[in-house]
């Protein structure tokens, strides 16, 4: 099923592992040249910034190459038929497939863009003829999640695509949301627990087989799916999400819903469960997504709660984060119980240590300047970090 | 059976013992750091600390007394660099290793509220009166300044940021979409300026050797600014000044390709390399619009395809050419 070489593929898992062990200083330079020739792979996968490059530029030429053939074929009325679309989809999963079987590309960004564009087009086709063959456009949402799901699926399979399974989880969750949802009138009482539910079962499936040498090529997607059944297990539960959406799509406005009790708590103890859980399982996709609803725990409870105004929660909270994180540090600068708070990889230090202020410019620089033109009104200064209103 | 892998590759004897033994100590005991979590914990603390501050500032302005404000706002300052210069290595034009992710987070908090500091004392009492360049030239020199001195990159690109809001324009790239004007003359050439200077002081920071690691940030900014100034001015002109500005901008562009090839940096090959290409279409274009024919579409759309598989055999051999030289070192 997998569209690559095999023997390259799991050479290239075997010299990945090498080589994070060479950069801790555990194998030797010329160990580590002896295994790159033992277990050749011979990918073409260029740097990242020239895959960057690489996938502009295939954007561009699909882009203008579809355009080109249209053109020429203008005069068939081409444009006014799905059938068109399907054609184009069809040609570059064709580019696609001959790029990674003749050429070897794996991750060049021409395999990438190629992919996404050959996905795009096949959903936008089937969305096409399945409108112009029911007649109702906008109403087909269990067809669409459907062959998404299909499509995603194989792409993500066959290419060992992280977005595409993406892709796939997504459309899943939609398709089993669409199904249940016209099961009947008790069917939205009842969703969160079923979408609760299909988001558990996939992560225990994945926990379950993770050791499974069937996917060991797709760690990459696993990992993102294990995030991804932890977030929606989360979410189906939020107080926040159960409420507001029950109202959408019943079309009512309620000051309660049955169960509030069982929602808010599962909003506030789900995150710190994960948390407790990563640390004592060492599991840091868990510890890392319960740091993440942290945050939007903390968002729920102020959306019905305004116990003190913002700006004295967002003191308490940096002053708390900060203190947390200070001792924290401190407490790990010596292991204990196998945590540290030093770095155990070396993580291409500058790069990091460039991003970072990339980072950190985009999301300070619009402190405290004062701003002349404005300066009889009142309170016109602009003081303290920008970019974080929003969302408080 | 610790990882099979690793007993595998010692089984065929690629692995030496010394090794294979290194790896089977580091597995018996595994690290788990947390070290990047604890840093993003720490960079959103900062954030919700400056932010909060800076509302409570805002919000109280007219009702508690400027002179508590100035204080509290001086007292965070001072106590953070206070505590920071203590704790720093010693000076020098090389790289100094921070003493770690809690020092470079508060000497940011305590730069943030220098800014404030600044920004009220302008607001309220008007200390630099009217001078405006004053009030933004003052803050730049002092960031630049606790850039070098603490050795913070972050730092550095705040006092770039800074120093583009003296010269009157926006440098980030959420507000340099927003705020590029092509039809502002004055503008192009202020972008030019700022661009080019940020190159020279890249190449000084190399060539003189002072901070060698601060070049990237120069080197980003000045090629973004000096490449989106050449285009700007490429297509505010009339067509044949026009291409002086096309002229420049490829040699521009063939420059930094160089550099970048020699000092064996991606990014900045590509960049040059996606520019370059972006200015001899936006050429080809202006000059196939004039046509007024009907093959001007056909032609169009043929130059785009065919120049695009051409760009990409180039960063293909560019790629090729660059890591062949990274396995030489």
């Amino acid at each position: 099923m997998i569209i690559y070489n095999k023997v390259w593929l799991s050479n290239l898992f075997l010299v990945e592992q090498v080589e994070e062990k060479h950069s801790d200083n555990l194998i030797s330079d010329t160990e580590l040249n002896d295994i790159k020739k033992k277990y050749p792979v011979n990918f073409y996968s260029p740097n990242i910034f020239i895959r960057i490059g690489l996938g502009i530029l295939t954007v561009i030429i699909s882009l203008f190459g579809c355009g080109f053939l249209t053109l020429i074929a203008a005069d068939a009325h081409v444009m006014e038929s799905y059938g068109w679309f399907v054609f184009l989809a069809v040609l570059h999963y064709i580019v696609l497939e001959l790029m990674v079987r003749q050429k070897h590309h794996f991750r060049s960004g021409i395999d990438d863009v190629l992919l996404w564009i050959t996905a795009a087009l096949s959903v936008f086709a089937f969305i096409w003829a399945l409108a112009s063959l029911t007649g109702n456009p906008g109403e087909n949402y269990h067809a669409v999640s459907a062959i998404l799901f299909i499509l995603s699926t194989f792409l993500s399979i066959r290419f060992i695509d992280r977005l595409m399974s993406l892709f796939a989880y997504l459309s899943c969750f939609a398709l089993i949301f669409f199904t249940w949802e016209s099961t009947g009138s008790f069917s939205l009482d009842t969703m969160p627990f079923v979408m609760m539910s299909f988001s558990a079962v996939v992560y225990w499936l994945l926990r379950k087989n993770i050791h499974n040498p069937a996917i060991y090529f797709y760690s990459g997607s696993i990992t993102l799916l294990q995030v991804l059944s932890l977030i929606s297990l989360y979410v189906c539960g939020n107080y926040f999400v159960v409420k507001e959406l029950g109202d959408m799509l019943r079309g009512t406005e309620s000051v309660s819903i049955p169960l509030d009790w069982l929602f808010w708590m599962w909003t506030m103890t789900i995150p710190l469960l994960y948390i407790i859980f990563g640390i004592k399982q060492k599991n840091r996709i868990l510890l890392r997504t319960g740091l993440l609803l942290i945050a939007a725990a903390v968002l729920t409870f102020r959306n019905y709660y305004h116990l003190i105004p913002v700006e004295v929660a967002l003191i308490i909270a940096g002053t708390i984060t900060l203190a947390f994180s200070y001792l924290v540090s401190q407490y790990l600068r010596q292991p204990r119980n196998g945590f540290t708070s030093w770095e155990t990889q070396k993580s291409g230090d500058e790069d990091w240590l460039n991003a970072e202020s990339l980072i950190i410019s985009e999301s300070f620089s619009g402190s405290g300047h004062p701003q002349p033109e404005k300066s009889n009104v009142f309170g016109g200064g602009n003081f303290g970090g920008g970019g974080s209103s929003g969302s408080y | 059976m610790i990882n099979s892998i690793f007993d595998k590759l010692y089984n065929e004897g690629v692995l030496s013992d010394r090794s294979f033994q290194k790896i089977r100590d580091s597995q018996k005991s595994p690290l788990f750091s947390v070290h990047w979590e604890l840093k993003t914990v720490l960079y959103l603390g900062i954030l919700l600390l400056s932010t909060g501050l800076g509302i409570i500032v805002y919000k109280n302005i007219d009702s508690i007394s400027h002179q508590v404000v100035l204080l509290f706002i001086a007292a965070l300052t001072a106590g953070c660099f206070t505590w920071c210069d203590k704790i720093k290595a010693p000076f020098s034009f090389e790289k100094v290793e921070s003493p770690g992710s809690f020092f470079d987070y508060i000497l940011l908090l305590g730069t943030l509220s220098f800014l404030s500091f600044v920004g009220y004392l302008q607001f309220q009492y008007e200390v630099f009166g009217n001078r405006y360049g004053l009030a933004t030239f003052l803050p730049m020199l002092v960031l630049f300044f606790i850039a070098y001195y603490f050795d913070h990159i972050g730092i550095l690109t705040l006092a770039i940021t800074n120093l583009a809001v003296w010269m009157g324009v926006a440098l980030t790239p959420k507000d340099l979409i927003r705020s590029v004007d092509v039809s502002d003359e004055r503008l192009i050439y202020t972008y030019l300026g700022l661009g080019v200077l940020l190159l020279t002081s890249g190449y000084c920071t190399i060539r003189l050797d002072i901070k060698r690691h601060f070049s990237f940030s120069y080197f980003h900014f000045g090629v973004h600014l000096t490449f989106i100034a050449l285009l700007s001015g490429f297509f505010f002109y009339d067509y044949g000044p026009a291409l002086v500005w096309l002229v420049l901008l490829l040699i521009i562009s063939w420059l930094i390709y160089r550099q970048a090839l020699t000092r064996g940096s991606f990014y900045f090959a590509m960049l040059a390399v996606i520019y370059g290409y972006i200015g001899i279409s936006s050429f080809t274009m202006r000059s196939l619009f004039m046509l007024k024919d009907d093959a001007v579409l056909f032609l169009g759309f043929s130059y785009f395809i065919l120049s695009g598989i051409g760009v990409i055999l180039f960063l293909i051999n560019t790629n090729k050419k660059m890591q062949r030289d990274d396995h030489l070192q």
